[in-house]
């Protein structure tokens, strides 16, 4: 397995969606190759760094919403 | 929300009581707002949820009850958010194939490739780190960024998000890939250079 080919399998494989005879190949690769390691390493942290930021508490107060919205809001209730 | 509760509003919501849509306002709207702001900038992100409301009470009737009420508004919502997406094409992007990592003609790299830190997820303050992800995640070309703020975000299934984009399942993976990668490059820089030894 190349480099190219380890990336395009990378996310069946972080999914947990690989063959058993890919996941071999794959597993194979990683024992001879740092950069690649490496490099599934970084896209889950990439990854668990986007769902840190949107599990952001200060995103989620009420106090957030304008208040003219929720007028407006209330205002345009269709009868 | 309590399931009763919920119930007893989806009624009100039906018989157009007043009181029932402001408490259902006020019970979802943070959440909403929330979820609109990811996707878009603040005048689209509150027109977007006023829309909501009003298609909530437009098609409460094709409401199905097995469904939380408000994972219902928020399909609403994020679909309304979609649509103004489409609508800014104007907007200048970037290719994503220049955001992703480069090959020799042989299938191997063509760069080395630095490890992240183990303390990665401790780089900056927690706001500034946050909000360093959000910019970046809004480098990415809207096709791509849609797909990493439904699949890793909002959490929506393979299947969902196909049809909330309107295409199949394999654009899907191979969309959500490449925004991955090349929010993972774009990531680098910032992590490597702020890293502090622990
Ligand atoms: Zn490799």
């Amino acid at each position: 397995m190349t480099c190219n080919e380890f990336i395009d399998f990378l996310i069946d494989y972080y999914e947990g969606n690989l063959s058993e005879e890919r996941r071999r190949l794959f597993e194979e690769h990683m024992g001879v190759c740092p950069d690649c390691v490496a490099y599934l390493d970084s896209y889950k942290k990439t990854i668990n760094l986007v769902q840190e930021s949107m599990a952001n508490p200060n995103a989620e107060l009420d106090d957030d919403v304008p208040h003219e919205l929720v007028m407006a809001i209330l205002a345009a209730k269709p009868k | 929300m309590e399931e009763n509760l919920e119930a007893q509003w989806v009624a009100g919501l039906r018989a157009g009581d007043s009181d029932s849509y402001r408490l259902v306002v006020e019970a979802t709207i943070g959440k909403l707002l929330a979820v609109a702001r990811r996707y878009l900038a603040e005048d689209d992100a509150c027109d977007a949820v006023q829309d909501t409301y009003i298609k909530m009470h437009e098609s409460i009737d094709r409401f199905r009850e097995e469904a939380a009420l408000h994972t219902w508004l928020q399909r609403i919502l994020v679909n309304e958010c979609l649509q103004r997406l489409r609508k800014q094409k104007s907007r200048k992007e970037t290719s994503i194939e220049e955001m992703l990592p480069d090959f020799l003609e042989d299938g191997h790299r063509a760069n080395l490739q630095e490890p992240w830190p183990e303390s990665y997820g401790k780089v900056l303050n927690r706001e500034r780190r946050c909000e360093c992800v959000m910019e970046n995640l809004n480098q990415l070309p809207v096709t791509y960024r849609s797909v990493i703020l439904l699949r890793d975000i909002e959490g929506y299934s393979g299947q969902e998000t196909a049809d909330l984009l309107d295409i199949s399942i394999a654009a899907v993976k191979v969309r959500l890939h490449r925004a991955r990668q090349a929010l993972r490059e774009l990531l680098e820089p910032v992590i490597l250079e702020n890293t502090v030894d622990l």
